[in-house]
């Protein structure tokens, strides 16, 4: 892109990349430990944050964040600036983690219900206020999706159900749910300011 | 190629499809550039969802962590894998021209470029030339419709899908436009009947954005209201 000063990085993203993450996960891929504790205290709220919200119990998410941020440490140097964010690329190394557990155990029955509840007594947990400016940002464009998109989008990111599962629980077709859920994170990309 | 997966995107940046898929569908991305493209911008949005849930996490895990990277050894960089080149001018670059295609099209049935031998009658040169250059950029905007914009610098040319767009009476048409700091340029107009065909329009210079408006059919000189969308160029 030649916009002036434009990046990747969306600009209205508070507290979501901060500048020099992709840097810092450079001299760590170097064995840079000092770097890695700064890592550290950016993204261990995140990753234990969305271990949390997917599998729901606070001993098994605890293991799945230091599981996630011993990987990073491991792979660091799989970080690929041209592929996007680094802020998107450990969090999906979370995410994908946190589904796996979900998905291995054999207690996922309740997974509808805790994806559907909403978060609890938000406010009062994200004590941070970056985190709490992040969290009014999505939940206001979460609400500019329509309800079968949020619905679906919901299911899968939080809940940790695939596509096939997400189709078989409302109802519809496959290919309903596939665009349900491009369009939507479309429309709450674009919302959020994100750049493709 | 049959079958490619052009319309998993959205599960795959959600993490919703099973390990054997995800794998596939990865396999897809290295040979398709409009959905690597497509899945990196959804990943950037999953990852406010991520970010959105932030959770402190007590304290003793900061140690459990920095013990355990202390004894833990890191993994070499993988080696890169190479998307098809223009340069090859082999069924590589077809077929990756064709996923383009696809994938601006949302994979619709209307285009079959799936046979190689439809490939070389069906696919147009202007086209293909835009799609492949080295700075091809996307952009896609989704409202009223979903317009995606392929735009080459280097070919001065951009590739013009539109689907959904609403069905405009006869007497009016959609006209594109560039746009930057100078008085917007005609990029043609835009026929959003049918089939999402892509359009090669050229005249891109220095624009800035790329806009749609709704004109009075055969189109006018200079815009006579606002767009309906924009697209920043790359
Ligand atoms: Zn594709």
């Amino acid at each position: 892109m030649n916009e002036p000063g434009g990046g990747r990085r969306g600009a209205g993203a508070v507290g979501a990349e901060p500048p020099d993450l992709a840097e810092l996960l450079g001299r760590v891929a170097r064995g840079d430990q000092d770097a890695f504790g700064q890592v550290y205290e950016r993204l261990s709220g995140p990753v234990y944050g969305i271990a949390l919200r997917v599998v729901r119990d606070p001993a098994q998410a605890e293991e799945v964040a230091q599981d996630v941020l011993v990987e990073l440490w491991r792979k660091a140097s799989h970080y690929r600036p041209d592929r996007g964010g680094a802020t998107a690329w450990a969090l999906t190394v979370a995410h994908r983690r946190a589904v796996d557990r979900v998905r291995s155990s054999q207690a996922d029955r309740d997974r509808e219900e805790r994806a559907g509840a909403p978060p609890r007594e938000y406010d009062e947990v994200a004590e941070e206020v970056g985190t709490r400016l992040e969290h009014q940002q999505v939940r206001r464009c979460m609400r500019g999706l329509t309800p079968t998109q949020r619905e679906s989008i919901t299911l899968a990111y939080y809940g940790g159900y695939t596509y096939r599962e997400v189709a078989e629980l409302l109802g519809v077709g496959l290919a309903a749910v596939k665009s349900r859920m491009r369009d939507g994170l479309i429309r709450l990309r674009d919302c959020l300011g994100v750049q493709p | 190629m049959s079958h490619e997966p052009h319309d998993l995107a959205g599960p795959y940046a959600l993490d919703a499809l099973t390990e054997p898929e995800r794998r596939r569908f990865e396999r897809h991305l290295t040979g398709c550039a409009a959905c690597a493209e497509e899945a990196a911008g959804l990943r950037e949005a999953t990852a406010r969802l991520a970010l959105a849930a932030s959770r402190r996490p007590p304290e003793r895990l900061r140690g459990r962590v920095l013990a355990e990277i202390a004894r833990t050894r890191q993994s070499p960089p993988p080696l890169a894998r190479r998307l098809p080149s223009p340069r090859t001018r082999g069924p590589a670059w077809l077929a990756a021209a064709a996923c383009l295609v696809l994938a601006l099209t949302g994979g619709g049935a209307a285009w079959h470029f799936h046979r190689d031998a439809e490939h070389a009658r069906a696919l147009n040169r202007q086209v293909a030339a835009v799609l492949t250059a080295p700075d091809a950029r996307t952009s896609t905007v989704s409202g009223q419709g979903r317009v995606t914009v392929v735009s080459s610098r280097s070919a001065g040319k951009a590739v013009v899908t539109a689907s959904r767009l609403p069905r405009l009476p006869s007497t009016r048409t959609y006209q594109m436009w560039w746009l930057g700091p100078f008085a917007p340029r005609s990029a043609g107009t835009l026929d959003p009947g049918g089939e999402a065909r892509p359009v090669v329009t050229a005249g891109l210079g220095d624009a800035r954005r790329f806009g749609v408006t709704v004109e009075p059919a055969g189109g006018s000189p200079r815009p006579t209201g606002a767009p309906i969308l924009t697209l920043p160029l790359g």
